[in-house]
């Protein structure tokens, strides 16, 4: 059941035209295409864009007084190519994560659209590992299936629980209590849970923040092999700009509800990209000290004005 | 319920009291130890032994100062209370130079505890309750007995098919846990069969049920279930042998020893209040049924004091108040054969004294 | 939903009303059984010299020593009412957290009903047990299923009101996930609100189980009396009635007893059968 929905899936990523090479298959970005759809988005609707935002707007009771609204997202006009890795940039409160939610459909729009032309599935991975503890992990991996397919869970899901298992090499813990494992176990299991519906929009946000420095790159060299191997397209939101950089296509910088800039990342072409590259070595890359400065003048410029 | 009308009586009881007999009271206290005196005050409010509020000291040259007393009853106000209330009333007590209180009771009253804790100096109740307490090391002692043959029946329907105690089986009795006569009824065997519920003072349970019986005293509750409609027969329990005296006037041994003269006018004012109160309880009644509002009637009260007539004087010789050893050794005995007490607990002749009685 | 990026203070509090169990070494455990026996004792001995010493009547304040000869010599008859008692207060507090899990849920699954209904179930809470018992036995009769009825009402409340707070309190992540992969309303109840309802329903019939056995007494002053049915309120009635403090205090030792013995058996079924459900992860 599992390798059936995986060949299919692989099949129709493959399928997907026209790509440069095998990996990633979507269109350069630096190619004007891409450029002009991202510049003027209204032009032209993509087919190969995973999401859509126009004119989004999210408000939201809050203020000094009662009646005031806070527009927590401000008029966001946005396509996430498919395939790509986008990373949401931002300080604290500038609307990183409402956005994500938007994508994800848990927050609703006040104003504008959020669409998903490629009608993929989308998972989600919270800051928190968030495991239900009173589930074993490979119920926990497995329930995103029992919550989705109502009526044959079962051993079918199981079986779809310990392949997503072994991606992120937990197979052993399965029958494990998410009291029984460490910090950096629960997040692997709740990536595994992430996975097991064969997402094609993987939205993180946050995930790593509240693990140590030395896990959070090996966490995030797993989800590069991981989006290497099926594909996604992954919507990343972090506080931690060297983090985004290692782990994007594209960097967007948010700032008071509004998108401040879009940046290609050019770290993330210099790597040999059908190898898996270790996060640490390409932080030692110039490009990556060049872009990481990019970044931070950006986001220092939009706090400042 | 019970505690509107608890807080009811209290009201009542407090209009009873003169307003213009001011007294003075000598509340004893040791002066040694006074953290554990004072932890005494704070569980009883006094200090047992002490007695706190008895009557001013009495001695020859205090004959014209009023002494203050107070009566517990065992109950509700009603006709087995009437001696006093005549006493109150007619001014027995005033010119014997008593400033008497009487405090209505209920179904829980602490007699002993009352008596003990000095709280009251008097308190009229059962005969089989001064065993009892005396069994549980209270010095409580039985100076009258107003009634010879105890007025304790049970109540049933007429049309309960219910003739005699034999045929209680299949009955629901409504009776106070722990009154003396049910375990003398179970060992003869009568309760064989019978659901016992308890009691909330009132005979209303046997109106919409025929197999619902209630305790009662007959002077008062036949009338009451006539009164409302219900044709009742009376099952006297005296007619089985179980027969304390009853509306028994007790006070301490604490209070004889140490005050005898007061004890002595006391129960001499009270036996006068009786025999007053058996010949014309008119006025007394009028006095009880304003501090008993649990469905009293001037007629049931009327009635109530006939029949307290003919058992406070079984026999044409009988001596007002008067006791015998022989019928409280039959208690005593009877009562440990009950188990209600221990064997040997409580000798016959201690629980009683007839000393401030009138010499035959 | 909030306005802008959820932060750590927007998280439920995970470990509230959580007691979980504390795996404590055998040095604490006995420091605290040592403790715990030297206050009793001390306490006991101050009792049985203020009796002494102010040479009280046993009608009035017996000694522990007369309380325990009391207990021990109707030890028959006082067990077997702590028995019926017991069973009362267990059958309550089952029937209650029954009543009250189905209530709960309906409340979780709507608002207006919530809203319309809860006022009542606090209602329940000031009902005064000792005014309701007669009017119980008016439309009940003098049956066990009337002491049930009435510490059934008194115990009903915590759970209620614990099960409708541990139906809400599931956590955002949580929610979220179930709402991401369009989990319908009963996936929802069922696969994560009343599971992390239950270690709020297991605080609720530790606070209930108290209520239980003094709503079982209560009504069994009302209710048991006689031999037909004897618990201990019934017990306490007679032996209150033959003026037997003694024996009373010896009733009165036992039902705290029972208390301890119910809140023990909640903690051992939830340490039992529900320990899953009140980890934390």
């Amino acid at each position: 059941m599992y390798w059936e929905t995986r060949s299919k899936w692989l099949r129709r990523s493959q399928s997907t035209p026209p790509g440069v090479g095998i990996h990633p298959p979507v269109y350069p970005l630096w190619s004007p295409f891409v450029l002009n759809l991202i510049q003027n988005p209204e032009t032209i609707s993509s087919p190969k864009a995973a999401v859509t935002i126009r004119q989004a707007t999210v408000e939201f009771a809050g203020g000094r007084r009662a009646g005031d609204r806070v527009k927590a997202v401000d008029n966001v006009d946005l396509d996430v190519i498919s395939g790509e890795r986008l990373a949401l940039v931002g300080q604290s409160g500038c609307g990183k994560t409402t956005l994500l939610r938007v994508i994800a459909g848990l927050q609703q729009l006040s104003s504008g659209r959020c669409e998903h032309p490629g009608r993929g599935s989308t998972s989600f991975v919270f800051q928190q590992p968030a495991l239900l503890p009173w589930r074993r992990v490979i119920d926990n991996v497995s329930l995103p299936l029992e919550l989705q397919n109502r009526k044959h869970a079962g051993a079918a899901a199981k079986d779809a629980a310990g392949a997503a298992l072994d991606e992120v090499e937990l197979r052993d813990v399965a029958s494990r209590f998410p009291y029984q494992l460490s910090g950096g176990m629960k997040m692997r299991v709740s990536i595994a849970r992430a996975l097991v519906t064969r997402p094609d929009l993987l939205l993180l946000d946050e995930p790593f923040a509240a693990l140590d420095d030395l896990l959070r790159t090996q966490l995030g060299g797993l989800v590069t092999r991981l989006w290497r191997l099926h594909h996604f397209t992954i919507v990343l939101v972090t506080h931690n700009i060297a983090e985004a950089i290692a782990l994007s296509d594209r960097v967007c910088v948010m700032h008071n509800g509004q998108i401040n800039a879009v940046l290609d990342n050019p770290v993330a072409r210099s790597g040999d990209e059908t190898e898996s590259v270790d996060e640490v070595d390409v932080r030692r890359t110039p490009e990556f000290a060049a872009f990481y400065g990019v970044v931070s003048d950006r986001l220092r410029e939009a706090a400042g004005r | 319920m019970a505690l509107l009308q608890s807080l009811h009586s209290c009201r009542l009881n407090w209009n009873l009291r003169p307003p213009y007999l001011v007294t003075t009271e000598v509340i004893q206290r040791p002066s040694s130890n006074a953290v554990l005196a004072a932890l005494a005050v704070l569980l009883f409010g006094t200090i047992p032994g002490c007695s706190g509020r008895t009557a001013t000291t009495v001695d020859g040259s205090s004959e014209n100062q009023t002494k203050r007393v107070s009566v517990q009853l065992n109950w509700f106000p009603e006709v087995e209370h009437g001696g006093v209330y005549q006493a109150l009333v007619d001014g027995t007590y005033e010119n014997e130079g008593l400033e008497v209180e009487i405090k209505p009771g209920g179904s829980e009253t602490p007699v002993a505890a009352e008596l003990l804790l000095g709280r009251s100096q008097f308190a009229i109740t059962n005969a089989d309750d001064v065993v009892l307490f005396r069994a549980q090391g209270a010095e409580i002692v039985a100076v009258l007995a107003a009634v010879q043959d105890n007025p304790r029946c049970l109540l049933v329907r007429a049309d309960s098919g219910v003739e005699s105690f034999e045929d209680l089986s299949g009955i629901t009795l409504q009776c106070q846990p722990g009154r003396a006569f049910l375990p003398f009824l179970r060992k003869h065997g009568y309760l064989e069969g019978v659901k016992e519920v308890p009691y909330f003072n009132s005979i209303a349970g046997m109106v919409n049920d025929p197999k619902m019986a209630v305790q009662a005293y007959v002077v008062a509750e036949p009338l009451l279930a006539r009164q409302q409609g219900v044709d009742v027969r009376t099952l006297m329990v005296s007619d089985l042998g179980w027969n304390p005296y009853s509306s028994v006037l007790v006070t301490t041994g604490t209070l004889i020893r140490e005050s005898p003269d007061m004890v002595r006018q006391f129960v001499e004012a009270t036996r006068q209040g009786w025999v007053n109160y058996l010949k014309s309880p008119a006025q007394a009644n009028e006095q009880i049924l304003a501090a008993n509002k649990h469905g009293m009637t001037a007629e049931v009260l009327q009635f109530g004091a006939e029949q307290m007539r003919t058992l406070a004087y079984p026999e044409e010789t009988t001596q007002f108040g008067e006791m015998t050893l022989d019928r409280w050794e039959s208690l005593v005995n009877e009562m440990a054969e009950l188990k209600v007490i221990s064997p040997d607990a409580v000798r016959a002749e201690d629980c009683f004294t007839t000393d401030f009685l009138p010499l035959q | 939903m909030r306005s802008s990026d959820r932060t750590d203070n927007d998280r439920l509090p995970e470990t509230s009303n959580k007691p979980g169990l504390n795996h404590r070494g055998w040095q604490d455990a006995l420091f605290s059984t040592l403790s715990v026996t030297v206050v009793a004792v001390f306490g006991l001995l101050v009792w049985h010299l203020f009796v002494r010493i102010f040479d009280l009547p046993k009608i009035l304040l017996p000694t522990p020593g007369q309380v325990a000869a009391a207990g021990w010599q109707r030890r028959e008859e006082l067990l077997m009412a702590s028995w019926v008692t017991f069973y009362a207060a267990a059958v309550s507090l089952a029937v209650a957290i029954l009543i009250g899990g189905v209530l709960s849920i309906i409340f979780s699954q709507s608002r207006m009903l919530r809203r319309a209904f809860f006022p009542y179930v606090i209602f329940l809470q000031t009902v005064p047990i000792v005014a309701i018992a007669p009017l119980l036995i008016i439309w009940s009769g003098y049956e066990f299923r009337t002491t049930v009825i009435a510490a059934v009402i008194i115990c009903l409340f915590p759970i209620v009101n614990n099960i409708t707070t541990g139906l809400q309190s599931c956590r955002t992540e949580h929610r979220d996930l179930f709402r991401l992969y369009g989990a319908s309303r009963l996936q929802t109840l069922v696969r994560l609100q009343i599971p992390t309802s239950i270690t709020y329903l297991l605080l609720g019939a530790r606070i209930s189980s108290g209520l239980a056995v003094i709503g079982a007494i209560v009504a069994e002053f009302f209710v048991s009396n006689g031999s037909v049915y004897v618990g201990l309120g019934a017990l306490m009635t007679r032996w209150q009635g033959l003026s037997q403090t003694d024996a009373l205090i010896a009733a009165l030792g036992m039902s705290t007893l029972l208390g301890l013995a119910l809140f023990g058996l909640v903690n051992g079924i939830g340490w039992l059968f529900f320990s899953r459900y009140t980890r934390v992860d």
